[in-house]
């Protein structure tokens, strides 16, 4: 039915039933151009189509006076929060192929098969799939760094120099994220908060540039990371 | 619906705020139980609330939201109608009202339309509402109705077939189309 923007509109590419059934949209205006402009001419040029126009206008008026006059009662709100209050949100690893997220499931969530299917996810996924071998979280101390010792699940020890709190930019593809992570030599080792943000360990490793030049790597990098909040420098 | 997703109680109050009577509205128009329009209204939103995460943004909030409400509505009808006919309820039914004769004699041009749409089917009313009312495009009745744009428009023809009918039958004639 429709015509392409280029040709000139006529009602002959559409039937009367097409151009009746187009009226409630004419009216609201919830129309494609090329059907607007056709319904307009054949508003222009048959003497019939005023008059649908008008029975048309009647009902939708009639449609809405039927509608108006009906009042929600005013209390559902509280009602609802108090649902809300005892009920758990889904969430979503649908874009696996681009999100941040869907990296994690993947990379840590995986290992974790054994685990309780109905783990929540942001609050305790990741925590439970890494165990710190010692109690202190550096990213807390305002004393001396230390360095700490994580085991991961997969059976990895790493010795952790430094963390950072971020927030990966939401345009950041995980396959990026996880390239960088791996040339910066950190993991995720908290996170994500309901705000997003993650806490990051910078690991000890022999073949990489010192803490400080690789801190100063990743808090430039712009692409990936929107926000640095903190560091602790070893 | 980024706030949503990420556990922010107070985004839900202002999607509430900002959608609850249009949504209990609709919800109401086509299962025409006050008690029940309400709690499927609950259940809307706390469906929103419970998958927010899954929102993608193909479709705008508005048109999510009636999606839901919509599937909640002919879910709700059809156990409904199950519950009425293992009861034995649909033979003893008894319409008390008014024939539609009298009823659409009483009132101006208005009422007697009024009258005519609420005797509409579930699916015609519901294109009608959504068309008339709620002021949505082809498409975005398509995704809340997950029916083929094209079928819209036909259905939408033949709602309006159906309400001169109903008119017809009541004794006024306004004319087809």
């Amino acid at each position: 039915m429709a015509v392409k923007m280029t040709e000139q509109y006529s009602t002959e590419n559409y039937s009367h039933e097409d151009l009746v059934s187009l009226l409630p949209f004419y009216l609201s205006g919830k129309i494609e151009r090329q059907d607007r402009d056709a319904v307009i001419q054949w508003l222009n040029n048959d003497p019939d189509a005023a008059f649908i126009l008008e029975k048309v206008e009647a009902e939708r008026m009639a449609t809405i006076t039927a509608n108006e006059t009906l009042q929600a009662p005013a209390d559902g709100l509280k009602r609802l929060m108090q649902d809300i209050a005892k009920t758990p949100q889904e969430k979503s690893f649908k874009n696996s192929s681009t999100s941040i997220f869907s990296w994690m499931k993947e990379k840590i969530l995986a290992p974790l098969s054994a685990a309780p299917a109905e783990l929540a996810w942001g609050a305790c996924a990741v925590l439970m799939v890494i165990s710190l071998s010692q109690s202190a979280l550096l990213y807390q101390g305002s004393g001396q760094p230390q360095s700490t010792e994580y085991n991961l699940a997969s059976g990895e020890k790493h010795t952790i120099l430094s963390t950072a709190i971020v927030k990966f930019s939401e345009a950041a593809q995980m396959e990026k994220v996880a390239e960088y992570l791996d040339d910066t030599g950190t993991i995720i080792i908290d996170g994500p908060t309901a705000s997003g943000l993650f806490v990051l360990g910078f690991i000890e490793r022999d073949d990489l540039p010192t803490l400080k030049d690789r801190q100063k790597q990743f808090k430039e990098n712009s692409n990936l990371i929107s926000q640095f909040i903190l560091k602790a420098n070893k | 619906m980024e706030r949503l997703k990420n556990g922010d109680q107070s985004a839900m109050q202002v999607l509430y705020a900002r959608h609850y009577q249009r949504i209990y509205r609709f919800i109401l128009r086509q299962i025409k139980d006050e008690i029940m329009a309400e709690d499927i209204v609950n259940e809307v939103f706390l469906d929103c609330w419970r998958s927010a995460g899954k929102f993608e943004g193909r479709s705008s909030v508005t048109t999510w939201l009636t999606a839901i409400s919509y599937n909640k509505s002919i879910s709700y009808l059809r156990k409904r109608r199950e519950a009425q006919m293992s009861d034995g309820q649909a033979e003893a039914m008894v319409d008390d009202a008014d024939s539609p004769q009298i009823e659409l004699m009483k009132g101006d041009k208005g009422d007697q339309l009024r009258y005519a749409i609420s005797k509409l089917s579930e699916t015609h009313a519901a294109v009608i509402d959504l068309a008339y009312y709620h002021e949505m495009s082809i498409n975005e009745i398509a995704e809340v109705l997950d029916t083929p744009a094209n079928t819209i428009k036909t259905r939408l023809f033949h709602a309006r077939k159906n309400l001169h009918e109903i008119l017809c039958d009541a004794g006024v004639d306004r004319g087809w189309p």
